[in-house]
Parts: structure tokens; C-alpha cells; sequence
């Protein structure tokens, strides 16, 4: 009974960490998708999102409940803008994955010293959606204000899910991440497609920022810890799959906080990395994936 | 006549789609075979299985009577059997001479040897200007370079996949002169994946047709432009592609 | 020895090693020798990154832990086996081809990104072990070593860096210009091409990556006895991020870039020192400026524009 206890509540905690890295991991992993790259610079929309939120409620008084759509909106155009100005070669002039790496390795890079020099190094806390308490589920109690912020990153996904398989954009986009050019000679618009999908994955990454920063603390490099969660997250999942990504959230944030029961947390960190590379390895098509080779 | 090339009933599937069903197909000495089909036939994957990019699920591969199959590439490539890619990979960043050069290293230790061996394919292929990058050719050059490139390994056979797609008719041609000429001069056996009918059947002394990952019909070209079956496969694809 | 008159590109070459040979007579400010000592030991870290990213076409994040990796072998074994740092050196050269050869062997088969990934994962796991075992490496606070030589001057460290410095670019020349050169620039335009005419791609992957560690490392314990201290600092992000920044303002592909590159950045650095917190915001922009607009960086581009003012192709 001694253990299993703190293990109901490790999975229940478990589920709603696993929600905030899907929020990071599904736009990750539709980028993957849709345009063949990864992301390095994820962690610091997230990041964004975070000290966007924070200015919106402690400079102009704005209700955090607003300002949430404010952030994504704002998040949203920025992905655009970092698609247009910076991956477009990519797509025109088909350059390898060394470019993708670097180019988003030196924004990453960027915003951070950016968020440094401008936002300070300091931690910030942005003020919570709800004041704290606890719900008590007979001797089970769970933290009640992480509860609605993990609901309101389950609806957010709802609605992006109801995006991709709903709306004409949506399944230009899984066309086009089923193969490119089928989709550019059925008439899509790969440029309007990559751009939609940067935008729509910048936003649910400053989303998860807004969010959870209200929990964590916030400062330039914290993105970097739920980047790398959701790296681990798609490798899991299968780079490119959706389901994917929102399984091995889960899956993911259930290990995380069962281990740290079970495991040493100075090594916390590393065992995600662990994870991270076993996964690489063993299946690099991710866990509900099918191999393929192409020649 | 000298077998070079023996596939044994091979099948390879993708999940549930069998690309390539129960083939079996022999290439023999200075032989040119046209393997030709329809989109999705099976032709790639199967040359894919032969240079063991590609492990069969069944069958075997035989090369100079040797069991070849599951080699990884490089291995294949040693024994002698070269390949063009139907999507071509240049080596972009590369000159011309480095790029062919880099293709007979597996025959010579020392890069001297090498780069004459790759001035002599380029003189051959009549490639202008060796200096220039892969990354900046016309089509024509770009399948010479790939082509250049699999010659240098001074295979024994070589498997083209679509060498002429994107080629103008007069250019289909000189390819054509230049696939009789390799098989003469180099004394190898060619399989020459195709759409481009005209060069084919005007090169292949034996086709194989191949639908839904199965032989269908076999025989000299003439032979097999007359079989009805591969008619109507031709005819139903046409139609096919007019609707699409 | 020189049969042939000597080539522009070589009266260059050897103009700048005479150069870089006697500035020690002319610059008498010990604090520039010691930027130039710097200077030399991220050249060599962005050289040998660019043999990796520019040549095998794999970008590797796990290139500052690698100097760490040295840095720590190295330190350690001075401290416990009581060996002489010049021994050090040599036994962090060997930690960091071994580590290279199992990790190399490992992820190496792993395509573009998922490559790039994996030594992510192993440069973190790297860094929490050095932070968290804090008996044995002393965390962030860092691990105190001895001098590699009991000096007052920089200058004894100067000659010692610009002779690894020299060593790297040159056996770098050599193998670039080799049978197995050809071979790495094959595999690293494409993987399957280079298996198709013959090439054993998880061989020349792996030799590459062994022999571009060791030098790393090696040049990683050597600045680790030439500070005297080595600290998780040494395998930080900022240092990854730096060794990006010179290889690609440098000249990402080239030989000379990744030098040029490195001299350069480390100068800039040094007059940025006043703007602390600007630095690497200044750096990262040169990373996105340069890839997106100069692809083929500083060295590339002059290069271009001189073949095309001088008009022979
Ligand atoms: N790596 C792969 N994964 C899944 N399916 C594949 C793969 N490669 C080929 N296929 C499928 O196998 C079938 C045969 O394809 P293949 O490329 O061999 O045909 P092909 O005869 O070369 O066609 P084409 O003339 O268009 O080049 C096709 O339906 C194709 O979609
Ligand atoms: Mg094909």
C-alpha cells in the first residue's frame, strides 16, 4: 500500500506531463512530416510562447485565459515569418539536412541570448491560470490547477487534430508528408503548406510554453529539457506520425514520473536521453512505425 | 551461353503490397535485356533486390553462379555487378573526374590510377569540361556522370534503371549508341530498365515484361511487342495515364 | 623538394605559416599570445567538425564533448596515475577514439538528423555524468590539473598549439587528397551512391569519425593543461555553438575556412568582451546570416570571386 500509492499519483502526474509534451511533440513531429526536417530551434518557441505570456499578464493586465489564443496567434505569425525567411531554401533549392540542422541550430542559438539579453537571465513566474489547490480523490490527491492547464492542452490538441483532418490546409498536409511531389503535381501549394505547418507547429510550441511555464519556472533556456523530451517523444512515436507522437507523450511522461520514484533523480534527465538513443538505434522507425528503406 | 546473372523466384513485399512476386529472370553473357513494365510493375525493386539494397523476402540471386543474395551493396558491387539509381544521386558537390574517379577505386589502390582510368570514361562518354561540379549539369550530363560513374567499377553486369526518361528524342539516340558500344568495348551485360520504347527495343537483344511484380511475357523485342497480353497491359496504362 | 614552382594557393599557405611562426617576435603582449594559443585550439575543434559536417555531410553535436572527454581523461589520469600531462595527452587521444569508435559504430548508420540526434543524447548523457559525479570530476565547479609546461610565458603554449593546429590541418590535407578523401566526399554526397560503386560506407563513416574525435580530444586535453582547469564548461553548448559558428563563417567544405574562421571569431570575441551577454546573440546571427545568405561562407566566397576576376575557370 506504501507504494503504490505515491505510483497512482506518479501516473496520474505521469498523464498530464505526458499532454504538455505532446502539445511540443505533435508540432515537431508535422514538421518532420511535411517538410523532412527537424526543428532545433523548438525549445525556444516554447520559450517564447513562455515570456509572451508573462509580458501580456504582468505588463498589460491581460487574463491569462486570453491571453493563451494572444500567444499562439502571436507564435503562430512567427512560424510563418521563420519559415519564409529562413527554411524556404529547403524546399527551392533542395538543400540536404545539414542546412535544416544548422539553420535552426543557430536560431535556437539566437533566441536564447536573445531572451538573455533582452528578458533577462533571471527566472520569472508567471502568474497561474488558477490559484493552486489540491483535489482529493479519497487518499489520492492530485494538483488541481495542473489538472485544468493539462485540460486546457488536451482541448488545444483536439482542436489541431479537428485542423489536420477537417480542413482543406489539413489534408494538403498529410498529402504532402505522404509524398511531395504527388502533392505538388496534384496542384498543391508546398510553400503555403510548409508555411501553415511551421506556423501551426510554433504555435502549439509557444501553446506548451504559456502553459506550463505557469507551473515550471521560466527562463531563456527553458525550452531546452521539453525540446528534448519531444525529440525523444517522436522517436518514439515515428517521426511524422501523429498518434505517434501523442502515444509516446504519454507513454513518456508515465516513465518519467514512475522513475523518478524508482530511480535516482540526479539522472533524471540522462534517462530520457537514454531512452533518446535506444529507441535511434533499436527502431528508428519509432515504436508503431514501419521500417523503410528508400532507394 | 554463359549465365551472368540468375534470379530465382524472388518476392519482395512492403507491408502488405507484394512489389515483386515469384520472379525469376537470367541475364546471359553480352547479353542487353530490356526489362519493361508498367509504373509500379516492380522493375526498381527488384533491381534494388539484386544490388542488395534490398533483401528478397524469397528466391535467390545468382552472379557468375555465385549466391549473392542479402550481400550488402558494396559487397555486390565488388563481385562486379554496377547500377544507375532511376532517381539520380549525384554526387553534387563533387567535379565530374572525382565523382568517376571515386567509381574505380574499387578496382585500384592508388588515386593516380584512378583518375586516368576516369579520364578514359569521361574521352569515352565525350563529357566536356571534367572539372565542372555534378551539381551543375544538364539531364543529358547528369545520366553520362551516373552512367560514368557505375562503369568505373568495371562491372560485369550493369542494371540502368531508366537511364533515358527526361531525354529528347535525339538524345535517345546517342544513348542508344552508347549502350551497344559499352556492351562491345567493355565486353559486360546490360539490364536496361524502361519506359522509352524506342531505345528498348532497339537495343535489347531479349525483353522481359513485368506486371504486378510478375513475368508476363519474355522474348525478342519484336516478339514481345506483338504479344497481345502486353498489349492490353500497354493499352490499359495508356488509357490510365489519359485519364490521370 | 619542390620540383614544381610553388603554386599561389602553397606560396600563401607557407606565407601564412611563416606568419604565424614569428608573430610571437613581433605582437609582445602576452595577452594576445594567449588569444592566438586559444584561437589555434578552436581551430582545430571547427577543423575537424568541418571534416564531419562539410565533407561527410553529418553534423555532429557531440564535437565539444569530445574535447571534454579528453580534457577529462587526460586530467584524471594525471591526477590518479600521477602521469606526466604529455602522457595525459596521449591517454585523452585514446579515451576519445575509443568512445568514437563505440558511439561512431553505433550511431553512424543512423541517416542525416537521426545522427545528428543521437550525438545530442551522448553529449548530454556526457555532461550529467560529469555534473553529477561530483567526487570524482568535481561537477561544475571543475577539476584543477597541472600545466602541461611550468612557464611564466604564453608563449612555450603557443608554439605547442600552433604545432597541433598545424598537424590537424595538414593530415587533414593529406587524407582529403587521398584515395580515402574521395571516398569520404562520395559517402558524403550520397550514402547509397557511394555503396552502389563499391564503397563500405560504415567504414569510411567510422574511420572518419575516429580520427576526427582523437584530434578533438587531443586538442581538448591540451587546453585542459594549458588552463588548469577543466570544468562541464569544455563540452557546453556555447562551446558547440562557437566551433559552428567559425567552420561556417569560415567556410563550411573548405580546408583553410574552418581557420580562418576560428582566428577570426576568436579576435571578434575577445573586443566583444565588454558586451558580455551579446556575444553569442552576435555569433548565432553570423550562424543564420552566413548559412542562409553566404552558404559557402567567407573563405568560399572570396575564393569565388577571385576564380571569377581572374577569369580561368
Ligand atoms: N520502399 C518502399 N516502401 C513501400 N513500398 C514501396 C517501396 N518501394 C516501392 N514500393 C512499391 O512497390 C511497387 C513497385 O515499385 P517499383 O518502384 O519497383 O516499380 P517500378 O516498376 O520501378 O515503377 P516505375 O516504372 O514507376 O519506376 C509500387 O507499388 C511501389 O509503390
Ligand atoms: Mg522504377
Amino acid at each position: 500500500m506504501g507504494v503504490v500509492l505515491p505510483i497512482v499519483e506518479n501516473l496520474i502526474t505521469g498523464l498530464i506531463m505526458g499532454s504538455f509534451y505532446a502539445l511540443m511533440a505533435v508540432g515537431l513531429t508535422l514538421i518532420f512530416g511535411v517538410m523532412r526536417i527537424v526543428n532545433f530551434a523548438h525549445g525556444e518557441f516554447y520559450m517564447l510562447g513562455g515570456y509572451i505570456l508573462y509580458y501580456l499578464v504582468t505588463l498589460l493586465g491581460i487574463n491569462n485565459f486570453v491571453a493563451l489564443p494572444i500567444v499562439m496567434g502571436a507564435m503562430f505569425v512567427f512560424g510563418m515569418a521563420v519559415e519564409r525567411s529562413l527554411l524556404r531554401p529547403i524546399i527551392t533549392e533542395g538543400l540536404g539536412h545539414e542546412y535544416s540542422i544548422i539553420i535552426t541550430f543557430g536560431l535556437s542559438l539566437f533566441l536564447v541570448n536573445f531572451a538573455i539579453a533582452f528578458f533577462g537571465p533571471e527566472y520569472k513566474t508567471p502568474p497561474p491560470y488558477i490559484p493552486t489547490y489540491r483535489i482529493a480523490l479519497g487518499p489520492i490527491s492530485i494538483s488541481g490547477d495542473r489538472l485544468l492547464v493539462a485540460t486546457l492542452a488536451a482541448v488545444i490538441l483536439v482542436l489541431t487534430y479537428l485542423v489536420i483532418a477537417k480542413t482543406k490546409i489539413g489534408l494538403a498536409m498529410r498529402a504532402t508528408a505522404q509524398n511531395k511531389e504527388g502533392a505538388m503535381l496534384c496542384g498543391m501549394d508546398v510553400y503555403k503548406v510548409s508555411m501553415f505547418t511551421m506556423g501551426l507547429a510554433s504555435a502549439l510550441a509557444g501553446a506548451s510554453g504559456a502553459l506550463l511555464s505557469t507551473i515550471l519556472l521560466l527562463e531563456p533556456q527553458a525550452g531546452l529539457i521539453p525540446a528534448i523530451k519531444s525529440y525523444v517523444v517522436i522517436a518514439l512515436g515515428g517521426m511524422g506520425s501523429i498518434a505517434g507522437a501523442v502515444a509516446g507523450s504519454v507513454i513518456l511522461g508515465i516513465i518519467e514520473s514512475l522513475g523518478t520514484v524508482l530511480i535516482s533523480a540526479a539522472y533524471r534527465d540522462a534517462y530520457s536521453f537514454l531512452v533518446l538513443i535506444l529507441v535511434l538505434l533499436i527502431r528508428p522507425e519509432g515504436l508503431f512505425g514501419v521500417r523503410v528503406r528508400e532507394v | 551461353m554463359k549465365t551472368v546473372l540468375r534470379a530465382q523466384s524472388v518476392t519482395k513485399s512492403f507491408g502488405g503490397l507484394v512489389a515483386v512476386r515469384n520472379f525469376s529472370m537470367e541475364v546471359g553473357e553480352g547479353e542487353i535485356v530490356g526489362l519493361i513494365g508498367p509504373n509500379g510493375a516492380g522493375k526498381t525493386t527488384f533491381l534494388n533486390v539484386v544490388t542488395g539494397f534490398l533483401k528478397p523476402d524469397s528466391g535467390r540471386v545468382f552472379f557468375m553462379g555465385e549466391d549473392i543474395t542479402g550481400l550488402p551493396p558494396h559487397k555486390i558491387c565488388i563481385k562486379g555487378v554496377a547500377r544507375t539509381f532511376q532517381l539520380i544521386k549525384p554526387f553534387s558537390k563533387m567535379t565530374i573526374l572525382d565523382a568517376i574517379a571515386a567509381g574505380a577505386l574499387v578496382r585500384v589502390r592508388s588515386k593516380v590510377e584512378a583518375y586516368r582510368r576516369a579520364q578514359e570514361i569521361i574521352e569515352f562518354l565525350r563529357l566536356r569540361n571534367p572539372e565542372r561540379l555534378c551539381g551543375s549539369l544538364n539531364v543529358v550530363e547528369e545520366k553520362l556522370v551516373e552512367l560514368g560513374r557505375a562503369l568505373a567499377t568495371k562491372p560485369k553486369l550493369l542494371l540502368l534503371d531508366e537511364i533515358a526518361a527526361g531525354l529528347r528524342p535525339s538524345e535517345i539516340e546517342e544513348m542508344k549508341k552508347t549502350l551497344k558500344l559499352i556492351r562491345d568495348e567493355f565486353g559486360l551485360s546490360l539490364v536496361v530498365v524502361e519506359h522509352v520504347m524506342p531505345l528498348v527495343m532497339g537495343v535489347s537483344d531479349r525483353v522481359v515484361v513485368m506486371s504486378s511484380g510478375s513475368k508476363i511475357a519474355e522474348g525478342r523485342p519484336e516478339e514481345v511487342a506483338s504479344n497481345p497480353k502486353v498489349i492490353t497491359i500497354y493499352l490499359g496504362e495508356r488509357r490510365g495515364r489519359a485519364r490521370g | 623538394m619542390f620540383r614544381q614552382p610553388l603554386s599561389p594557393k602553397g606560396f600563401l599557405t607557407l606565407l601564412a605559416i611563416v606568419a604565424l611562426l614569428s608573430l610571437p617576435f613581433i605582437i609582445r603582449h602576452e595577452y594576445w599570445i594567449y588569444v592566438l594559443t586559444i584561437g589555434f585550439y578552436y581551430a582545430i575543434l571547427a577543423s575537424t567538425w568541418n571534416v564531419m559536417a562539410g565533407y561527410l555531410g553529418r553534423v555532429s553535436f557531440a564535437h565539444a564533448a569530445f574535447a571534454a572527454i579528453g580534457a577529462y581523461a587526460s586530467a584524471l589520469s594525471v591526477l590518479h596515475l600521477k602521469v606526466h600531462p604529455v602522457l595525459g595527452m596521449a591517454i585523452g587521444t585514446v579515451a576519445g577514439a575509443v568512445f568514437s569508435f563505440f558511439i561512431g559504430y553505433l550511431s553512424l548508420r543512423l541517416r542525416g538528423v537521426y545522427f545528428t540526434l543521437s550525438t545530442l543524447a551522448f553529449a548530454e548523457i556526457f555532461r550529467i555524468i560529469v555534473t553529477v559525479e561530483y567526487e570524482y570530476t568535481r561537477g561544475s565547479l571543475g577539476l584543477e590539473t597541472e600545466h602541461l609546461i611550468v612557464t611564466m610565458s604564453y608563449i612555450p603554449y603557443y608554439y605547442v598549439a600552433l604545432a597541433l593546429l598545424l598537424g590537424t590541418v595538414f593530415s587533414t590535407y593529406l587524407i582529403l587528397n587521398s584515395a580515402f578523401g574521395l571516398k569520404i566526399m562520395a559517402v558524403g554526397n550520397s550514402e547509397e551512391a557511394a555503396e552502389a560503386i563499391g564503397i563500405d560506407s560504415a567504414k569510411v563513416k567510422v574511420v572518419t569519425f575516429l580520427y576526427v574525435s582523437a584530434l578533438t580530444s587531443l586538442a581538448g586535453a591540451f587546453y585542459g593543461h594549458f588552463i588548469g582547469l577543466v570544468s562541464p564548461e569544455v563540452g557546453a553548448f556555447d562551446q558547440l555553438a562557437l566551433i559552428i559558428a567559425m567552420t561556417v563563417v569560415g567556410g563550411m567544405g573548405t580546408l583553410p575556412g574552418p581557420v580562418i574562421g576560428a582566428l577570426l571569431l576568436e579576435f571578434f570575441s575577445e573586443y566583444l568582451r565588454e558586451f558580455g551577454i551579446f556575444r553569442l546573440l552576435i555569433f548565432a546571427g553570423l550562424i543564420i546570416v552566413t548559412v542562409r545568405f553566404f552558404r559557402r561562407g567567407l573563405y568560399g566566397t572570396l575564393k569565388e570571386r577571385l576564380i571569377s576576376v581572374g577569369g580561368s575557370p
